[in-house]
């Protein structure tokens, strides 16, 4: 448990000193207006909630992919991989309590996107279950954690490590119903979706913010949990399989 | 005095991903013994083997046969009470978290040795006291001098408070005054009781710091001695070699009792390899005698040491 | 050596870099993927608004955003560049540093307006779209060439802070993106908003896009591809200040040599 609290606050002191950590963050007000104008267009207010939420959680899983995804890769360009293996705490540890420092700080995109909401287009959201949503976030996040997690770890056997990052993004966002909610996109796409544990994180959102009742709560909630901590645990058992893998074929030699 | 580390038959191999050739053998059968309160170095050339054997004496990788303990425990099956014990500090600039502080570098790395917070606390502000870097302890790692980062390496090395501290290439890319102030610190830490287990390609250097040194080649272990004995073999390997020495004295010297051999290069220069005390003395009078003014002496380097330790020559004292 | 030999040089240099950091699949399974995906997350919106032509206005925008996307990737290519340490190379060298970078940056053109043509040959078909096709790619040119002189601007302004060149580079993208007539007209926006997409890379050759794309060549997508190349032009010029400033300056300061 120190060990990952001390990995966590190790992660967000670098992170402050990482320029592009905040670049997520500095693309969110652009991104938001893209949204809003595309809304605004088609006089649509009741989609105005759609358009801040969609850019946040873009950020929030960029960041998961991008800069959590990168943990492991800096780690092993800079040589500092070799001493984790040597040390007694389980980098299986490390690296999840490493990615949820990003993810945390991540969350500083939310005051961002409303701001840009209210200074450009005058907006105030009304959020109608709080409680839920801020469950649903620290939910997203958790899920978030675990899968970027799971790419960062990927990247201690692939030298394409790039590769899986770049086609983690997009289509886990499509997929995940960021904008476009999944009931909206083809039939065939749907069930890819709900493997996807942003989709539900989505419409929990959207719902949480714009419905006046929402249904399914405490099911749907579990769901995301369930997906999110899956994540999570896959994660560390996966790191300790690449671990043992690596040890034994001398690729974490390989620099 | 007990054993701290035993290695019995490790053989470690690679395969390599693309190539069509057969595995490749860095490690072929080590026996290896590391008593307890010594600097042990290991010496040899690149690839000879040295980073592959601390890495497996340190669990980052498993042996393909043989077996490794450290201080009793399996570095295969019993990992977790190897790496309680064990301090690691590689050479070379990489390692640290550039960007966060000396102190914060060490702060990370003893919670992960399982250090408890307020000893942590103690023993980061007495370690970077020790190697020198008190005052820069708040500063970035990126404004340090490759020698401070170094010495940043040792003490992060040190911060669980090892029985067993595993250097590989420490000094590797200091200057002399830097090296030099880092084998003092390696001395202090051997005083304290701990087992130090040190590789280098430096000869001078395994002869300044260790009590005894192995040497390694192509991942054989040739020989295991003090630095004395390997600084006598030394002198009396010292070489000879002449600018254009005429037939008549290459066939002398050829016959001469205690030269192991007369080499004539492409360059001109002839090597006269004397294999007994004394000899190069006599060789360099009958040069000198015959008018010939184009003469240089030398030691051997680190791998003419080693082809005459393999070759089993100049074993006898 | 000419300034045109010696960019021509720096674009081999820059062809191998990239072969280097890509194989195929990396490029088809990465890549593409990630841009296709790209392109169909912003064309979806038009399932949400219920808008079949938001869908294909949407769809031409963010393909035509491709090829501005990678003429714009020079700015961190270029920081990337200060990173290998050669840059006091080509400081002391005695051609100013342009040409080279904009020769080991050419490459990106081809590659965004391939990807561009790629990923609208994929997907035309299945969203029903009917246009003159065959006038994308010469007109995703116009378009690349236009968003490479901001692109070697903003390399510019990184090159003394190399850290920041993927922030400016990504702040640029979208802003652009945002207002540039990719997913909406422009004319949603204030007018002080519009001015500012005139003067920036895609808004202009966007429109060009969509007029060759529906009537074929005519006078008012040559009026808009003009004023993109002269944009594209004016930002280049921009570039070529901007480097010779950072050089002398930098040779005044001495911070040519950091290597971060």
């Amino acid at each position: 448990m120190r060990a990952a609290v001390a990995a966590f606050r190790m992660q967000l002191g670098l992170a402050f000193r990482t320029p592009n950590f905040w670049m997520a963050q500095l693309t969110t007000p652009a991104q938001t207006i893209l949204f809003l104008s595309v809304v605004n267009a088609f006089d649509r207010p009741d989609l105005i909630a759609y358009a801040i939420i969609a850019p946040t959680l873009i950020t929030m899983w960029n960041t998961g992919v991008w800069t959590g995804g990168s943990v492991v890769r800096d780690d092993r360009w800079q040589g500092r991989l070799e001493l984790h293996a040597a040390a007694p705490t389980s980098y299986g540890i490390v690296v999840p309590a490493r990615v949820a420092a990003v993810m945390t700080l991540a969350l500083t995109v939310i005051p961002i996107a409303l701001a840009t909401a209210w200074l450009t287009y005058g907006i105030e959201i009304d959020v109608q279950h709080p409680w839920l949503l801020v469950a649903t976030m620290v939910l997203i996040v958790v899920g978030t954690t675990g899968t970027a997690a799971i790419i960062t770890s990927m990247t201690i056997l692939s030298r394409a490590a790039n590769t899986l990052q770049s086609s983690a993004s997009y289509p886990f966002l499509l997929l995940g119903g960021v904008f476009v909610p999944l009931a909206l996109l083809p039939v065939w796409a749907r069930p890819l979706g709900r493997a996807v544990f942003l989709s539900w994180g989505s419409d929990l959102v959207r719902d949480g913010i714009t419905q006046p009742t929402v249904d399914g709560v405490p099911g749907r909630l579990m769901i995301l949990a369930g997906l999110g901590l899956a994540g999570f645990v896959v994660a560390h058992r996966l790191i300790r399989v690449i671990m043992r893998r690596v040890r034994v074929t001398g690729e974490i030699s390989i620099q | 005095m007990s054993a701290v580390v035993k290695t019995q038959a490790l053989r470690r191999e690679f395969r390599a991903r693309r190539s069509k050739s057969g595995p490749v053998v860095a490690l072929d059968g080590i026996d290896l013994t590391v008593e307890q309160g010594e600097i042990h170095g290991l010496l040899g050339p690149n690839g000879a083997g040295k980073t592959t054997l601390v890495k497996i004496l340190t669990t980052i990788l498993i042996p393909s046969d043989g077996t490794a303990t450290v201080l009793g425990f399996d570095v295969v099956d019993q990992v977790e009470e190897v790496r309680r014990r064990i301090g690691l500090v590689f050479g070379g600039d990489r390692g640290l978290y550039t960007r966060l502080t000396a102190r914060q570098n060490l702060d990370y790395w003893a919670a992960l040795y399982d250090v408890p917070a307020a000893t942590a606390r103690t023993r980061v502000g007495s370690l970077l006291e020790r190697v020198g870097l008190a005052e820069r302890a708040d500063d970035r790692v990126e404004e340090f001098s490759r020698g401070m980062r170094q010495r940043l390496h040792l003490a992060r090395g040190l911060v669980g408070d090892p029985e067993v501290l595993f250097l590989d290439e420490p000094t590797v890319g200091l200057d002399p005054m830097a090296s030099l102030r880092f084998r003092e610190l390696v001395g202090e830490i051997r005083a304290e009781g701990k087992t130090v287990f040190l590789t280098t390609h430096d000869m001078a250097e395994a002869e300044a710091v260790c009590d005894r040194v192995s040497l390694i080649d192509r991942g054989k272990l040739l020989t295991t001695e003090r630095p004395a004995v390997l600084g006598r073999w030394l002198n009396r390997f010292e070489w000879v070699e002449v600018h254009e020495l005429p037939a008549d004295l290459i066939a002398r010297f050829q016959s001469m009792p205690g030269v192991s051999s007369v080499e004539t290069r492409p360059d001109g220069w002839t090597r006269v390899q004397p294999d007994a005390d004394g000899v190069a003395h006599g060789v360099l009078e009958v040069v000198v005698g015959s008018g010939i003014t184009a003469v240089r002496t030398g030691s051997p380097s680190l791998e003419e040491v080693y082809l005459h330790v393999m070759g089993g020559r100049g074993m006898e004292l | 050596m000419s300034a045109l030999r010696v960019a021509a040089q720096a674009a081999l240099v820059g062809f191998e870099d990239t072969r280097a950091q890509y194989t195929w699949a990396s490029w088809l399974f990465g890549w593409m993927v990630r841009a296709t995906a790209q392109v169909l997350f912003f064309t979806a919106m038009g399932l949400l608004l219920d808008s079949e032509s938001l869908i294909l206005f949407a769809f031409i925008g963010n393909v035509a955003a491709m090829p501005a996307l990678h003429g714009m990737a020079v700015g961190p290519d270029t920081a990337w560049e200060r990173g290998l340490g050669t840059l006091p190379l080509l400081v002391a060298a005695p051609r100013s540093m342009l040409p080279v970078f904009a020769g080991r940056s050419s490459f990106y053109i081809a590659q965004g307006v391939g990807e561009g043509f790629l990923i609208f040959a994929l997907l035309a078909p299945f969203l029903g779209f009917e246009g003159l096709w065959w006038w994308l790619p010469p007109a995703l040119l116009v378009v690349s060439l236009g968003s490479y002189g901001l692109g070697l601007f903003l390399a510019a302004c990184a090159i003394r802070r190399p850290r920041i060149g993927n922030i400016l580079f990504n702040i640029a993208f979208w802003g652009i993106v945002a207002i540039g007539g990719v997913n909406v007209p422009t004319e949603v926006f204030p007018q002080w908003v519009q001015t500012m997409a005139d003067f920036l890379p895609l808004h202009h050759g966007l429109l060009g896009v969509r007029e060759v794309l529906s009537t074929g060549p005519s006078w008012e997508a040559a009026q808009q591809f003009g004023l993109e190349l002269t944009i594209g032009a004016g930002w280049f010029l921009a570039a070529l200040v901007a480097f010779k400033t950072f050089a002398e300056s930098g040779r005044r300061d001495g911070t040519i040599d950091l290597v971060e």
